[in-house]
């Protein structure tokens, strides 16, 4: 029970992120051909974890694991895209 | 005890349940004020910079790059040490799902630039002036390098207009190991544009992994205000009011995870600016003066990444230049555009070469070591108006060879040294840039450099 409180509680203080993650699987997907369990799985959270950094975009590539690098854009910095 | 805490927490939340859907609606109402996208970058430069064997005769600036290589290294063993810094504010905000405005805050500024030698481009920041500059009530001038809106017309079709991003296009973003940050590629018309652009995606007519964009932006030269400076009847100028336009049309396409690299882009840009009666030195315009650019340039870019999965990124770029030149400058000179008569047009073209290979050194953040070779010839005229290194090396008209590498310290934080150096073929007139290029019998310029990029 505790943890069912503990989660709720979780999972309503914090406002989502989802298309931000979203955004990151649908990279992971189409650039390293996994699944969306596979591509669930190198989410890392915080500001330097792989979602920030794929979303910041600093980097021109994005190493994940050993078989999956992806690239990302800078927003803005095509125009008209 | 326990049972306690468990009531009183689960009491705490069934009192609260009603209103969590309140709670969330405010929450995304908050995130929605803070829809700005902060972002930027931030360079600390350190950069030498020495010319050898300058003759004297003809004396000549190698390159035109407009601004920074030639105040340093016009005389014989003349050697210079900067130490700059750059900063990169960006913004992006979707402001509804059909618009989005991107900006881009800039500064560039040597480390407190002191009274001796020559200005920086600006002779108001020597001095004292540098070092008081935050707090000496001189204005209110902040350098935006980029605002622009993007409006999506159509799924395909995207009209945008402001302050564009028309610098530091690829490869130029190899050596830091960023993405590309600018849509114009390194050697076409590296300055940054105000106009319009009409973009339109071919995408859905591409198969997987492929995409195609054409685009045209019209971003004209606007002149006015002039008068009895170059229009007095005197010096038999023509008038200057009115516009300078200028036209581009490129075509961009990229090959993603084709299987024998992880992307491969290729771009097409052909640019023309014509009637251009612009000063020609930052000094002012050169009088009397009835001259009229014709520019017009025709640019290639074929880059690919991590081919056959061996690290290594090839580059190619390519540049032609056409310059129609009417009128004359100086006088008894009659000096013209690349030329020393009235009327003329001359073509020249440039190479760029970029090899970059990732070393696979897991324990030292896989750092890149690149090579870059540029060959100009005497009527190549690429006026980089962005550039960071002191000899102005991607203007070359002769041959260039650039060494770096690129360490990584942290996800955001990589340093950079660097050697560069240029054997000129020919140069301009050193004053105006102007007349016929010189040949010269043997001239050569080098820089050293560590820069300290940070990205976030």
């Amino acid at each position: 029970m505790k943890l069912i409180i503990i989660c709720t509680l979780i999972l309503f203080a914090f406002p989502s992120f989802s298309g931000v993650k979203a955004d990151f699987i649908s990279a992971v997907k189409k650039q390293c051909g996994k699944s969306d369990g596979d591509a669930a799985k190198l989410v890392t959270p915080g500001r330097t974890g792989t979602v920030i950094q794929f979303k910041v975009c600093a980097q021109k590539s994005i190493k994940l694991s050993a078989d999956c690098t992806i690239s990302c854009k800078k927003a803005g910095a095509t125009l008209g895209q | 005890m326990k049972r306690y805490l468990i009531l009183i927490a689960m009491l705490s939340f069934t009192a609260s349940a009603d209103t969590l859907e309140d709670r969330v609606e405010e929450l995304e109402f908050k995130s929605a004020l803070n829809a700005i996208q902060w972002g930027g970058s931030f360079k600390v430069m350190y950069d030498t910079a020495s010319t050898e064997k300058t003759e004297l005769d003809p004396t000549g600036d190698p390159v035109e790059d407009f601004k920074n290589a030639n105040q340093f290294t016009t005389t014989p063993k003349n050697a210079v040490q900067l130490l700059r810094m750059v900063f990169n504010l960006d913004m992006n905000i979707d402001v509804t799902s059909r618009t989005s405005f991107y900006s881009r805050l800039t500064m560039s500024k040597i480390f407190n630039h002191g009274s001796r030698g020559r200005s920086f481009n600006d002779p108001n920041l020597g001095n004292l002036a540098d070092i008081q500059s935050s707090d000496n009530f001189s204005g209110s001038n902040v350098i935006i390098e980029r605002a622009y809106f993007n409006y999506r017309l159509t799924d395909s079709l995207t009209f945008s207009a402001g302050r564009l991003p028309t610098v530091d296009g690829p490869p130029s973003n190899w050596i830091e190991g960023r993405p590309v940050s600018g849509t114009y590629p390194k050697l076409a018309f590296s300055n940054v544009f105000d106009g319009v652009a009409l973009t339109y995606n071919l995408n859905n007519h591409m198969p997987e992994g492929h995409s195609l964009t054409a685009r045209a932006l019209y971003t004209p030269f606007v002149n006015f205000g002039y008068e009895g400076v170059n229009d007095a009847p005197s010096d038999g100028a023509r008038d200057f009011d009115g516009h300078s336009p200028s036209y581009t049309a490129m075509l961009d396409y990229s090959w993603n995870n084709s299987g024998f690299a992880d992307s491969l882009d290729f771009i097409l840009q052909w640019s023309r600016l014509y009637d251009w009666q612009g000063s020609v030195t930052s000094s002012g315009v050169a009088t009397p003066n009835t001259l009229s650019l014709d520019y017009e340039i025709l640019s290639a870019y074929l880059g690919t990444t991590n081919v056959a999965n061996t690290g290594i990124d090839l580059s190619l770029s390519w540049l032609k230049s056409t310059i129609g030149s009417t009128g004359t400058a100086l006088g008894a000179l009659q000096r013209g555009w690349h030329t020393d008569k009235e009327s003329d047009k001359n073509s020249g073209s440039g190479i760029l070469a970029s090899l970059r290979y990732q070393l696979p050194v897991s324990m030292l953040n896989n750092p890149y070591i690149g090579v870059e070779y540029i060959k100009g010839d005497e009527h190549y005229f690429f006026v980089d108006g962005v550039s960071h290194n002191l000899i102005g090396f991607y203007s070359t008209r002769g041959t260039g060879t650039h060494v770096y590498y690129t360490q990584q310290l942290d996800t955001s934080l990589s340093t950079t040294i660097g050697w560069m150096e240029q054997n000129h073929d020919y140069g301009l007139n050193t004053i105006h840039r102007i007349g016929k290029p010189a040949k010269f019998k043997a001239h050569k310029r080098s820089t050293v450099y560590a820069h300290m990029n940070l990205s976030f």
